[in-house]
């Protein structure tokens, strides 16, 4: 399996990288969708940049989404915070009915529009995985493992920093990597409001009627994606075992 | 030294330790036994404080364990719990290692720690201390339990269902062990069991409890020769008591001296020259239990059979002494 | 093991607690306070001037309703019965339409023609935060799920009076519903068919695959990398990259234009929808076969079942509460992404909300994202109620 993903992953890196650097090449390609004398690669921006600005807005949104939610995670599944976590599910459960479009739709009458409420949107939707898969990643724990740790002698601080994280890690990791796929997706829709990125090239083909933009951005865009669900994937799979 | 004082836990408005007083001299392993919600687990879980109490005291080596920090206190009290509980993530030897690292011992001194324990417990360091949890057997990851509840060399070890989890030949394997361990480590021990059997194989004195209270405290021996109370009676089995008490004592407690010329040893065959034809007969050890020999005794249907020692025969067993033992006018 | 779950388990509570009950009612009551209930703008689409609950009326019904919608939501955080709790909740919803609905006729009352009035963020706050606590109210009453399902029909039958009796029509949205009128009818039946007509290939394809999945290793090692690379596409370059073929394919085989294939339109968003809800049947399907206990299995083949016998008695009957919570995560799942369908001529609500961004008309967003949500949240109380019913029938 890991060999296959591995080889997966380099393919998928190369064709967004030659994609994105040189869609020169691809020139003679993305003609034959197009009526002639149409123009062929999207020139109103670098694809490159756009990619860039559309792994900044997900990375940061991903920073905040991860970080407050595996701090919530971590609270509601503390003694004091307990009795919130029926409530907190509930949120996180309905949140995730939330379609991404309807979270963009809703913050746009808020904040406006452009990077703002994408921003905002991917920060609020990317939070739910994060948020499930720390408490269940965290509640998977074993109890004997716990009583043991703490029987031991261990502090509560030491018994969540080297045993109970450690041990959800690979979950929360899991989170971490859906709630970044969902984000790619949503910061794609994100362009209909004006965030800067790759969905900006597959409106642009959508609304002259160009199918090579449509293509060249939905290609680079699910490039990215599954390049980023890989590399996470990976990731996760080294951490499995060993500490 | 442990001394427990008027211990009260109530959960929910029921009781669940009832006054409980008892007092654990070093070396000695003291077993709580009773059925499930009898309190002997709450009991144990108060002394190293997992549960706190409603009333009462505990006291280790004379401090009041009440007064201590407590991670300070569980520091110094290895604990083994029934579903061994180790960490999943951490080698064997990161395990048994956890409580000298907590206490900030020096890497040399906990290597050397956690080599000398996997010896003990005989497993290889070699080839155990980088294997993880999951790549044990049940038996392996009870003994990495129990190595690490020893590793800082605590005073007390608290033991709850410590072979629960494990098929019969294992669980005899692993106490036998552990008794051979205690014989010399002497550690204080409190063991919580509801297996009699592992009660009477590995303690020195048995605390029958029922509803929060002790109901009866002795000697395993004394316990099954003067059972107090209905409960006891019924829980302790009477019906191979016999049988049970003569497996509380050595073939050494019963044994007379050897009858001269009644046995010949030949290059390591002992014959019977008492019997016609002289037959060949298996000796028995002196740490063999009169359990084992009566047995014997049945099966090659003797009524004297040869003990050996150090390569002669030390001294003989006699049915008739092996049946006194186990009878009731001792 | 003694039952020792003060330190570390968490027992769900039958009762919330004030400190629970507060997350939901400081919240109601600060964005009344704090943000607007209304607001008022001169015509459709310039931003507009933000209107507190006690300006909205006239002031001999609006601060009196103002300090009824405060206490209605503090006493919900009271240790009441969670039946009350509810009821609290839904009076304050109630109200806070109330008076968003006679705030508008006053406001307007004077107002020059083409002025609107919308609906604010202290609005939306109060009315989200108060079904939230109708919603944990209602959890904690643990209710069986017919009744939930009823509980639902009938919250959805009285809003459609409500909003049909003209009361609220001087509201900007429901302006935006009169101007789309016919959009808006489309938009039911398109996105009905977008989320059911891509449902009935999904399952044709991902029952069958996710049962050779569980039965063959040889086919999970095929098909689940091919399927989560689909579920990693965006939507968006999912609908571009289907649209691009088949509109080649229609240029060269215009026949099929007549039949309705297209390359915009509703042919690529279902194609594209049945592929994203591949993933969550095949995965459901696998792990309800593989939840069935062996020992069943074994007690089944014992007794002399059949294959064919034992699937149909034994093995669809245990995974189909874990086959139908795939269902529902497709159904949900899908309700979302077909509104982004109308990026491709799709239709549906999305076609409301895009167009209402193309105008910067947030009412008309709301018009279409509403709907939306509210499909999403009745999909999910029903698939619940259905798959509790299917599982909780057999014990």
């Amino acid at each position: 399996m890991i060999p296959r993903a591995g080889l997966g992953l380099a393919l998928a890196l190369a064709g967004f990288a030659a994609l994105a650097l040189q869609p020169g090449l691809f020139a003679p390609l993305l003609a034959l969708v197009n009526d002639p004398g149409q123009a062929v690669i999207y020139d109103r921006q670098a694809l490159i940049v756009l990619a860039g600005w559309h792994l900044v807005l997900v990375a940061a949104a991903g920073a905040v989404a991860a970080s407050v939610g595996i701090l919530l995670g971590i609270l509601v599944t503390r003694a004091r915070g307990a009795e919130f976590l029926t409530l907190a599910r509930m949120i996180s459960n309905l949140g995730q009915t939330f379609p991404p479009i309807a979270v963009l739709a809703i913050t746009v009458p808020i904040v406006g529009f452009g990077f703002a409420p994408t921003f905002i949107a991917l920060c609020a939707y990317g939070l739910l995985p994060v948020f499930e898969n720390t408490v269940a990643g965290l509640r998977g724990v074993s109890a004997p493992t716990l009583e043991a740790a703490r029987g031991m002698g261990m502090a509560p601080t030491t018994i969540l920093a080297r045993v109970e994280l450690p041990l959800a890690a690979p979950v929360i990791l899991t989170g971490i990597r859906l709630s970044t796929i969902i984000n790619i997706g949503t910061a794609t829709i994100g362009s209909t409001v004006g965030a800067v990125g790759l969905g900006e090239v597959i409106i642009a083909g959508l609304q002259s009627g160009n199918p090579a933009f449509i293509l060249q951005g939905a290609v680079l865009v699910a490039l990215m994606a599954i390049a980023i669900d890989l590399m996470l994937r990976m990731l996760g799979r080294g951490r499995a075992r060993g500490d | 030294m442990i001394e427990i004082r008027n211990l009260t836990k109530r959960f929910d408005g029921a009781t669940a330790v009832d006054g409980l007083s008892v007092e654990v001299p070093d070396g000695e392993v003291l077993a709580l036994v009773g059925t499930s919600g009898c309190g002997k687990s709450t009991t144990l879980r108060m002394i190293n404080r997992l549960i706190e109490p409603d009333a009462g005291q505990v006291l280790i080596s004379g401090r009041d364990a009440s007064a201590m920090p407590v991670e300070q206190l569980r520091l110094g009290i290895g604990y083994v719990i029934q579903g061994v509980g180790l960490f999943p993530h951490w080698t064997v030897a990161q395990n048994v290692g956890t409580v000298p690292r907590l206490m900030r011992w020096d890497r040399a001194r906990i290597d050397a720690r956690v080599t000398e324990l996997l010896e003990l417990f005989g497993l290889a360091p070699a080839e155990f201390a980088t294997k993880f949890p999951s790549e044990l057997s049940g038996g392996q990851q009870q003994r990495v339990g129990v190595a690490r509840a020893m590793a800082a060399e605590p005073s007390v070890l608290l033991m709850d269902e410590p072979f629960g989890a494990l098929d019969p030949v294992t669980r005899a394997r692993l106490q036998s062990e552990f008794a051979a361990i205690q014989r010399r480590r002497r550690m204080t021990v409190i063991l919580v069991t509801h297996d009699m059997d592992e009660a009477f194989r590995l303690a020195d004195r048995i605390a029958v409890m029922d509803a929060g209270r002790i109901l009866q405290i002795d000697t395993p021996e004394r316990l099954l020769r003067g059972p107090r109370d209905g409960f006891v009676r019924q829980f302790v089995g009477l019906d191979d008591r016999a049988l049970r008490i003569l497996s509380l004592h050595p073939v050494s407690d019963a044994a007379r001296p050897a009858t001269p010329g009644r046995w010949s040893v030949d290059g390591g065959v002992v014959r019977d020259l008492g019997r016609d034809a002289a037959p060949e007969v298996t000796p028995l050890a002196p740490t063999d239990t009169l359990r084992e020999a009566a047995s014997r005794i049945i099966w090659d249907d003797a009524d004297l059979l040869p003990v050996m020692g150090n390569g002669v025969i030390e001294s003989e067993l006699a049915a008739a002494d092996v049946w006194r033992a186990g009878g009731r006018q001792r | 093991m003694s039952g020792d779950d003060s330190e570390t388990g968490a027992r769900p509570a039958a009762a919330a607690s004030w400190r629970v009950a507060s997350v939901f009612a400081l919240p109601c009551i600060a964005g009344l306070g704090l943000l607007p209930f209304l607001s008022f703008r001169p015509n459709r689409i310039v931003s507009g001037d933000g209107i507190y609950l006690w300006q909205s009326g006239d002031a001999g019904a609006s601060l009196p309703g103002f300090a009824l919608l405060v206490a209605l939501t503090l006493l919900t955080l009271l240790p009441l019965r969670q039946q009350l709790r509810a009821a609290a909740a839904l009076a304050g919803i109630a109200l806070a339409l109330a008076l968003a609905g006679s705030g508008a006729d006053t406001l307007l009352a004077d107002a020059p023609q083409f002025a609107r009035v919308s609906l604010g963020g202290g609005f939306w706050i109060a009315v989200a935060f108060l079904s939230l606590t109708l919603a944990d109210a209602t959890a904690r009453l643990a209710l069986r799920p017919l009744l939930r399902v009823g509980l639902l029909a009938a919250l959805g039958a009285a809003l459609a009076l409500a909003l049909g009796s003209g009361y609220f029509d001087r509201l900007s949205i429901l302006q935006e519903y009169e101007a789309n009128a016919d959009a808006f009818s489309d938009a039911i039946g398109r996105h009905l068919l977008l989320v059911l007509g891509s449902l009935a290939p999904a399952l044709a394809i991902g029952l069958p695959l996710g049962r050779l999945c569980h039965v063959s290793q040889r086919a999970r090692r095929l098909a689940l990398p091919l399927l989560n690379v689909l579920q990693t596409t965006p939507s968006i370059a999912m609908f571009g990259l289907l649209m691009v073929p088949l509109a080649a394919l229609v240029a060269a085989l215009p026949e099929l234009r007549r039949i309705g294939i297209a390359g915009i339109g509703a042919a690529p968003a279902i194609i594209a929808l049945a592929l994203y809800a591949l993933l969550p049947i095949v995965a459901n399907t696998m792990a309800g076969f593989a939840a069935v206990p062996a020992a069943m299995l074994e007690a089944g083949r014992g007794m002399g079942m059949t294959r064919g016998a034992l699937l149909r008695r034994v093995e669809v009957p245990l995974a189909a509460p874990v086959i139908l919570t795939g269902v529902r995560i497709v159904v949900v799942q899908n309700v979302g992404l077909a509104a982004v369908a109308a990026l491709i001529g799709g239709g549906g609500f999305g076609t409301l909300v895009f167009r209402g961004m193309g105008q910067t008309a947030m009412d008309l967003v709301l018009l279409g994202t509403l709907p939306i949500l509210a499909l999403a949240l009745a999909a999910t109380v029903l698939f619940d109620a259905a798959t509790e019913l299917m599982s909780t029938r057999r014990r």
